[in-house]
């Protein structure tokens, strides 16, 4: 009895090993098929991991392959925690924000990886060395993939140029859900670029008051989807926050004409062109969004505080407002 | 007669709510995008708040307590957005925290090398 459980458990193994050696072995490396030719970023700079901290090492990979002088003690302060021996992904990203660089989440799949290092941009990596209930968590950075050999080429540990067998990275990777970041500069957009994706990067980099490269990053956006409403919002924020009132009216202007009835635009304009102190057109524009506005709009309470503050202005238009008209 | 009423409500109230569970999912996800619009429309507000968000100073002493520099763990909590933040507040004991070194690696390897070994080889093949 004893035994026939044995030997039920053991068959029920061997399905799972089996299973899981079938799908690596079916569709795995799909994305790889088309690549014929070798791509080796051979410039990415290697800086060789001290004891546990891969995380230090791997950003400052790619932030100097960004053109961004960090070393890996610099960004151990920023990113290693000692107590979890390792870095966070977040915290990875905060920290590349913290050098004016976005941090911008490839797709996850091995065309977005090689897409990437197609465009000159090494991607830094997640790695799962161990099994879903045991994991080993690595970072490293992904430079090349040999086609001939089947083999990605990597920045890893103390390796300089760690060749590992394309099925076995994806294996790996995949158990760490195909995590992988570049470090852009704020006018660089990513080989494929997703526009959500990249405006919330761009957001995170202006939310922690890096205005000015967030302006470079909606300027970027603005050009690569021109009918993008919250790609000019960014522009007219970030425009916005760096003074430059006429730019970001025009921005918010650009937004509305997008999205007729935007709250959020005519929000906004309402409250630049009364700092412009052209008072009539900012009350028109509060008035038009109250007309429109549903009852239960998040936007209510906003608003509000938007017109009792061009209320309190008086309302003679600036000379400076009669020329702009 | 009247149980069987109450039997085929509940079976329509159960039916009504899968049917409706999808549909309110998406007025979920719709009312979050608008919010992501106002939280980037509204930064100064995010400015102003950055300070008295409780999970700053909540992660900034769990990161204290995992051996992080004071002055450094200020610095790393103003990296942070507001999202992020609320992130690690709730997860930051579960979330993956790459950090073994290539050394280990091998080491690891070998580990699970001879335990498919041991599991795999002299159990299953003698007695199957």
């Amino acid at each position: 009895m004893q035994r026939q459980w044995h030997n039920a458990v053991m068959a029920v193994a061997v399905c799972i090993i089996a299973s899981g050696c079938a799908g690596i072995s079916g569709g795995v490396t799909a994305g790889l098929e088309d690549v014929d030719d070798t791509i080796e970023l051979t410039e990415v700079p290697f800086f060789p991991q001290v004891t546990d901290q891969c995380g230090p090492a791997a950003l400052a990979t790619i932030l100097n392959a960004s053109g961004v002088g960090a070393d890996p003690e610099a960004l151990k302060s920023r990113i290693y925690i000692p107590g979890r021996e390792g870095s966070l992904q977040l915290e990875l990203l905060a920290a590349t924000r913290a050098y004016d660089r976005l941090a911008y989440s490839i797709d996850p799949d091995l065309q977005a990886l090689v897409a990437e290092l197609r465009a000159g941009r090494p991607v830094l990596v997640l790695q799962n060395l161990g099994i879903g209930l045991a994991p080993v968590w690595h970072y490293a950075v992904v430079v090349g993939y040999l086609p001939e050999d089947r083999r990605f080429v990597l920045r890893s540990g103390d390796q300089r140029r760690y060749l590992i067998d394309a099925r076995r990275f994806v294996r790996t990777w995949h158990r760490a859900e195909n995590w992988g970041v570049v470090a852009l500069r704020p006018d660089e957009l990513p080989a494929q670029p997703d526009p959500q994706r990249y405006l919330r990067s761009v957001a995170a980099l202006e939310s922690v008051g890096a205005t000015s490269a967030a302006r470079s990053g909606y300027r970027a956006a603005v050009e690569q989807w021109p009918l993008n409403g919250l790609a000019w919002l960014g522009l007219g924020n970030a425009s916005y926050a760096e003074g430059d009132l006429d730019i970001a009216r025009l921005a918010y202007q650009a937004m509305l004409d997008l999205e007729p009835g935007n709250l959020i635009a005519l929000n906004n304009i309402a409250q630049v062109k009364a700092e412009q102190g052209c008072i009539r057109e900012a009350r028109d524009a509060i008035d038009q969004a109250f007309s429109i506005l549903a009852p239960g709009d998040p936007m209510h309470q906003h608003l509000r505080q938007t017109r009792r503050e061009i209320e309190a202005r008086p309302l003679a238009d600036t000379r400076a407002c009669r020329v702009a008209l | 007669m009247f149980s069987q009423f109450g039997h085929r409500f509940c079976i329509y109230a159960v039916a009504l709510c899968l049917t409706l569970l999808p549909v309110l999912q998406s007025a979920n996800a719709a009312i979050v995008a608008t919010d992501a619009a106002i939280e980037i429309a509204d930064r100064q507000q995010q400015i102003d708040r950055i300070d008295d968000v409780l999970a700053r100073d909540n992660v900034r002493s769990l990161l204290v307590d995992l051996g992080v520099d004071p002055a450094d763990a200020s610095a790393r909590v103003r990296a942070l957005t507001d999202a992020e933040l609320a992130t690690l507040d709730s997860q930051l004991a579960e979330l993956p925290a790459g950090g073994v070194g290539f050394v280990e690696l091998v080491g690891i390897v070998a580990i699970v090398l001879i335990v498919l070994e041991l599991l795999g080889v002299t159990n299953v093949f003698s007695k199957i």
